[in-house]
């Protein structure tokens, strides 16, 4: 059976945007941000409590869905030449590595095939374990720009938790943040970034301070949204409500713009939001603007917007959206409203005088 | 050599080439069903939701339930005006059945049609109507990305 560097294995999505396998998207998203994972035959070798690809969870390695859908595998050459066709309206590349002695290696032997045909963007999402300063900078001489970490858990606490000792997981905290630093110190200021997922267990209070910290630092976070792969050792967890998710976007947004502060977020005694205070036209163009509410994801190049889309990767097409692979619409606007019920935990702090529409002049019914 | 990849349509039933499903028409009682473009044109179909027996359909192209795969959700529109006698519990367990055996184990509904006169005659039938539908579909959804372009040429089959 083939494994990398010959084949990889594409996300669902990437392999309809790449025109691989038949299919449609819901509301005609257009994809260019391509994720492929590398793929070995006896897999990843973490464990972590949440993930398709877990070690222990159950069933063959090829048969298992990976953040919700299948990750059909072709071969290496042919999503390279499909990437170099469709390069007009390809945003990115990323290559998604998984914790495996080849992976440096078939990562650079990937990387080289890719740009031997095109110049679309490159991001590594990188597996700490099997990384150092040495290999980071591989990467970068061989044209990769931005380095993903996927960190998922933003204390150590819930990282132990759900990646490391208690799952027999094998990851270690530590070594996440060696590599981070080291990305951040050899590829700059925004080229960096940190996946995180809500609902592993970390608080409100938790999430916002880690965007905070990175922010000051000039590493990106990109919130990922839990869903409960079947199987997997939390198959049976809850997902966080609409709800919380809006309010952690909403919050992420602003505190990354320097809208807001930490200090004008209250919390209760478990670390859950539960009042900001935040003025009323700063609100009004974060919902109107939508990007808050929109896929964290690596920029294409020369626009700038985020390219790594992941259209339904978190959410099934039937369900509300959770993060928007595209800019809400005014009725989109509308659900987000409703889904951030603002007035139940905003304070406003509008310049006197000024008045608020009401919800409904907003989003008749 | 492209490998020729193969559609299969039977010339026994009617086929709505917009919604594409397919109607049978067995002791006056329409059995309704996805064509095998359509299921592959959705994507890996992970949900079927229908709505119960009993239910009346009063125009062509109301909803009758909702189809989803892993990318996509779209309506289930009716072919034919009537009321649904029958779903397929199969079909909401497995919702594979679709894609496996399309026009048996994988149907959808069965109407008690009002009006079937009226609404076969606006349906697709007969061997070279069904190829030319097919055939009509596959060239645009190749120019849209549905179907892989290069995918090799696509060979109708009539089944009598």
């Amino acid at each position: 059976m083939a494994s990398s560097p010959e084949v990889l294995r594409t996300s669902t999505a990437a392999a309809l945007s790449l025109r691989l396998q038949p299919g449609r998207f819901s509301r005609d998203v257009e994809l260019g941000g391509i994720n492929v994972l590398l793929d070995y035959e006896r897999g990843c070798h973490a464990n972590c409590a949440y993930c398709g690809l877990a070690r222990e969870r159950p069933g063959a390695y090829d048969d298992k869905s990976f953040i919700r859908v299948d990750w059909p595998s072709y071969p290496t050459d042919r999503i390279v030449e499909q990437m170099a066709k469709h390069e007009s309206r390809m945003g990115r590349f990323c290559i998604s590595q998984v914790v495996h002695q080849r992976t440096h290696a078939d990562t650079l032997d990937v990387i080289r095939r890719y740009r031997a045909k095109t110049r679309t963007p490159i991001s590594v999402l990188c597996a700490p374990p099997v990384l150092s300063r040495e290999r980071l900078q591989e990467y970068k001489d061989a044209g990769v720009d931005m380095i993903g970490v996927g960190l998922d858990a933003v204390t150590e606490r819930t990282f132990e938790r759900r990646r490391g000792r208690a799952v027999n997981g094998g990851l270690q905290w530590k070594k996440y943040w060696e590599v981070i630093d080291l990305s951040r110190e050899i590829f700059g200021p925004w080229k960096v970034n940190c996946h995180v997922v809500v609902g592993l267990g970390d608080t409100d209070r938790e999430y916002l301070e880690f965007v905070d910290r990175v922010t000051r630092r000039e590493i990106l976070a990109y919130l990922f949204c839990f869903y409960p792969e079947p199987d997997s050792a939390m198959a049976g967890a809850r997902r966080p409500s609409l709800f919380r998710w809006r309010r952690i976007q909403l919050l992420k947004h602003l505190l990354e713009r320097r809208r807001i502060t930490l200090d004008d977020v209250a919390y209760d005694a478990r670390g859950a939001v539960v009042a900001a205070r935040l003025p009323h036209a700063v609100v009004e163009q974060a919902i109107e603007g939508g990007v808050a509410f929109m896929t964290d994801g690596c920029p294409d190049e020369p626009t700038g917007l985020v390219s790594c889309t992941r259209p339904f990767g978190s959410y099934r097409p039937s369900e509300p959206f959770r993060d928007y692979p595209f800019p809400p619409t005014a009725e989109d606007r509308c659900h987000i409203r409703r889904q951030l019920r603002i007035k139940r935990w905003v304070t406003p702090a509008s310049p006197r005088g000024e008045r608020e529409p009401s919800e409904e002049a907003r989003c008749p019914r | 050599m492209p490998k020729v990849d193969r559609l299969h349509l039977p010339d026994d039933r009617y086929y709505d080439p917009q919604e594409h499903l397919w109607v049978k028409i067995e002791d006056g009682i329409a059995r309704v069903g996805l064509d095998q473009l359509g299921s592959r044109a959705a994507g890996t179909i992970s949900h079927v939701d229908l709505h119960r027996a009993g239910k009346r359909i009063a125009r062509i192209g109301a909803a009758f339930g909702t189809l989803e795969a892993n990318k996509f959700v779209g309506a289930l529109r009716a072919p034919i005006r009537g009321a649904i006698v029958e779903v397929n519990p199969r079909v909401l367990d497995d919702p594979r059945l679709v894609h496996q055996d399309p026009y048996g184990e994988g149907w959808l509904v069965r109407i008690a049609p009002s009006s079937l006169d009226e609404d076969l005659a606006r349906l697709v039938h007969g061997a070279a109507a069904i190829v030319r539908y097919v055939t009509e579909k596959i060239a645009e959804y190749k120019s849209r990305g549905i179907l892989p372009e290069d995918a090799g040429p696509t060979e109708v089959v009539v089944l009598h």
